[in-house]
């Protein structure tokens, strides 16, 4: 009976994210909004981080959270609350890297404040890790992140408004980046 | 050939397990700053204490208010059959509309601020309330029964939209106390659990 299995979404011990923001939107109670950040809120931040810089992240995400908190009625249960919370996030960034004319550099480009060329063999994993992810271009290092943090394609393609191919080849082209930067490091 | 192949691929997939363990590991080490949390939360309580609650700060001196308001919802209830349907044809009826206004009122808020309010927030949370007890969990939906016996089913196809909506109590068993609270509109806003046992 598909009611019974509805029911077992509401047990005890599965809550979900979505179930959170509505019952915010509802109440507005700031608990259920404090559930939600501790849920996503580094998830967010580290989306944020890596497309940026440490202070403009931080400035992104808690206004991020402030439009969650004044848009909670615009809030749709029909998608994901994370899709939802990081198309803001996305779009607020961008909004602040076009007021900086940043956009149209870092669209197709790399971030100019991470040109570090990747030395072989002395570097640990986790500098070339980091090293590669900077030098990705803007939208594959999305991509990439978005990827990494569960979405789908189709969420992705939504979160960044483009289309499956792009969001496919983005991808691509960014795994086999870092593929070929940390091929080194497997036995 | 069949075995470079198969290598290759071995290797794609370590070197994938190596990225996906960096990405976690990076993202260990960049964690949101405390501040950030502290002033979103803050922001999150201020809008929590700003917001009027209509079910707790409803002012006694507007029960009469309520009464008449609750009155024209109680003429134009529409709990549509496509809604909620019922093995008895004086479902509809809706002999058991429980008017409880709040006690504890904060303030006095105007006849015109009020009725202004009621009319322009789809936030307000309820206006009417029906107690039931959950009669049985079946194919067909939710069975509860009211008071003055009259029988309501939620039908499954309801019941899962609602639940989608987090309109049900996380969890239901036959024999639950719950109350169905209604909009202005006549429309089912929530069923929640009551601890207290049915009085009629």
């Amino acid at each position: 009976m598909s009611f019974v299995l509805s029911l077992k979404n509401l047990l005890p011990g599965t809550v979900t994210n979505e179930w959170l923001m509505t019952q915010y939107r509802l109440s507005q109670e700031a608990k259920y909004l404090t559930q939600l950040y501790n849920n996503c809120a580094n998830d967010l931040y580290h989306f944020l981080l890596t497309m940026s810089a440490p202070a403009l992240a931080e400035d992104i995400t808690q206004r991020t959270w402030l439009k969650v908190i004044d848009n909670r009625n615009k809030y749709q249960v029909d998608g994901t609350f994370t899709g939802w919370l990081f198309t803001i996030g996305r779009r607020l960034l961008i909004d602040e890297l076009r007021k900086q004319n940043r956009w149209v550099e870092l669209e197709e480009a790399t971030l100019a404040d991470a040109q570090t060329t990747i030395e072989s063999g002395n570097r640990s994993l986790m500098r070339d890790f980091d090293s590669t992810l900077s030098q990705l271009p803007f939208l594959q290092r999305e991509a990439f992140i978005l990827r990494q943090e569960g979405f789908g394609i189709q969420e992705i393609c939504h979160i960044t408004s483009s289309n499956t191919e792009a969001v496919k080849s983005r991808l691509r082209y960014a795994k086999n980046s870092l593929r070929q930067a940390l091929g080194k490091y497997h036995d | 050939m069949h075995t470079n192949s198969d290598e290759t691929n071995q290797m794609t997939e370590q070197t994938d397990q190596l990225i996906d363990a960096a990405y976690q590991q990076r993202k260990k080490q960049n964690q949101a700053p405390r501040k950030v949390r502290s002033h979103v939360l803050a922001m999150a309580a201020k809008k929590e204490s700003k917001t009027v609650r209509f079910s707790l700060h409803w002012p006694l001196s507007a029960a009469v208010l309520s009464v008449a308001v609750l009155s024209l919802v109680y003429m134009q209830i529409s709990i549509s059959p496509s809604q909620v349907q019922s093995n008895s044809p004086t479902l509809l009826t809706l002999h058991t509309i429980n008017i409880q206004p709040e006690v504890g009122y904060s303030k006095q808020v105007e006849y015109n601020d009020l009725l202004a309010s009621f009319q322009e927030k789809e936030s307000i949370y309820a206006v009417t309330q029906i107690s039931a007890r959950l009669a049985s969990i079946d194919d067909t939906g939710l069975a509860m029964e009211t008071c003055d016996s009259q029988n309501l089913l939620i039908t499954d196809e309801l019941a899962e939209l609602m639940a989608q909506n987090a309109m049900l109590p996380r969890e239901l068993n036959v024999g639950d106390q719950v109350m169905l609270a209604l909009s202005a509109r006549g429309q089912i806003v929530e069923i929640l659990s009551v601890d207290k046992p049915l009085q009629c």
